[in-house]
């Protein structure tokens, strides 16, 4: 665990937290299960509000809690972060069987993020009227992802397939886009190059 | 390149960035692992074809039954939730995730992508394996004992399935 600082909405400065990088898968679904609650408000208010199913939040909907008993997972690392008591967001990454795409380091090994999700409360959602509490969280996540492949000599590269709505987040920070991946149910897959990966952590967004 | 120990995670302009970026952004989320345990599906997945799903249906049901095991313990042995094999089994139509292909392919013993292109999860059509799947749906009755017959309909399907070259 390491103590970091994370941006908070109408605060002026960051707001002291923790990063964790030693969750258990189980540790991982029984903090996004600490969110069930506040999910389900947000459910409620979408339905009050008459919104279209296709607006709201991707993963709203998800029961992981009941699949994460049927997940065998090995060889993953997962991150969270944490603060005022409350787990804000998390990652869960892996370095097998997940290979390169982004020529010329094609075949070589990379982190591969699995999952990425932010708490309900960090959700942005337009039809409620909602803004994010905690903000550079998925960022935060996603340096220490690239952390993690410096430290494992992959030199950076990250891998991941975005939900639509996030697509524009992970080309906006530099991440290449290399078209839907029909074996992920069409969702895009982008990748960090070596050069781009350094330029994030040092500069963020695009070069 | 920057070496691992050097990242910093206390840049307070780094951190003003992302915040400003990731707030004009609607989600950060990523879904390679929904996708893997069957959360996620797209709009547009269809439910399978009906003669695929009917050779499916009897793929499954036919080697279940040469291998002498109930459909709970297939099931169990794919991995994979019983009320989607009986759906399978009886042709109805429904969404095909891609975990419970993949499992039944092992299960099956036949190639994962030849199963996947079955159920009409690949982006291409593989006419000459839909034509397949039409012969061996039209001469395989789901009868108790496998007759000859339907032991060589189902040979000469899990031949196509797992011999025949990718592609249309």
């Amino acid at each position: 665990m390491r103590k970091i600082r994370i941006p908070r909405r109408g605060v002026d400065q960051p707001v002291e937290s923790e990063l964790h990088d030693d969750l258990s898968v189980e540790d991982l679904f029984l903090a996004e299960r600490s969110w069930t609650v506040e999910r389900a408000s947000i459910m409620a208010e979408l339905r009050r509000r008459g919104v279209p199913r296709e607006d709201w939040p991707e993963s709203l909907h998800w029961n992981w809690w009941k699949k994460a008993g049927d997940l065998r997972l090995l060889g993953t690392t997962q991150y969270g972060i944490f603060c005022e008591g409350r787990w804000q967001a998390l990652l869960m990454a892996k370095t097998v069987p997940y290979t390169a795409r982004l020529a010329p380091d094609k075949g070589k090994p990379l982190v591969y993020v699995d999952f990425v999700e932010a708490a309900p409360w960090n959700w942005k959602v337009p039809a409620i009227d909602q803004d994010r509490e905690f903000l550079a969280l998925g960022s935060t996540l996603l340096k220490a992802a690239v952390q993690q492949s410096l430290k494992e000599e992959f030199h950076g590269r990250v891998g991941l397939h975005a939900l639509p709505k996030a697509e524009t987040f992970y080309g906006g920070i530099g991440m290449t886009p290399l078209g839907a991946d029909s074996q992920k149910q069409n969702l895009v897959y982008f990748e960090f190059s070596r050069e781009n990966a350094q330029h994030f952590v040092t500069k963020g967004s695009k070069p | 390149m920057i070496e691992h120990k050097n990242v910093r995670f206390d840049d307070a302009e780094w951190l003003r960035r992302m915040a400003a970026l990731e707030d004009r952004c609607e989600s950060v989320s990523v879904g390679g692992l929904a996708v893997d345990v069957g959360l996620y599906q797209t709009a547009s997945a269809q439910p399978i074809e009906s003669i695929a799903l009917d050779a499916l249906g009897k793929l499954i049901t036919f080697t279940r039954r040469k291998l002498g095991l109930t459909a709970a313990k297939f099931a169990e042995r794919a991995d994979i939730e019983l009320a989607d094999l009986v759906r399978l089994e009886h042709a109805q139509r429904f969404v095909l995730d891609p975990r419970t292909v993949a499992q039944l392919a092992v299960a099956l013993s036949v190639p994962v992508s030849r199963l996947m292109a079955l159920a009409g999860l690949t982006k291409t059509v593989d006419t000459e394996l839909q034509r397949a799947a039409v012969r061996f749906a039209a001469n395989a009755e789901p009868l108790q004992g496998l007759s000859k017959e339907e032991q060589a309909a189902l040979r000469d399907f899990v031949k196509e399935l797992s011999e025949r070259p990718e592609g249309g």
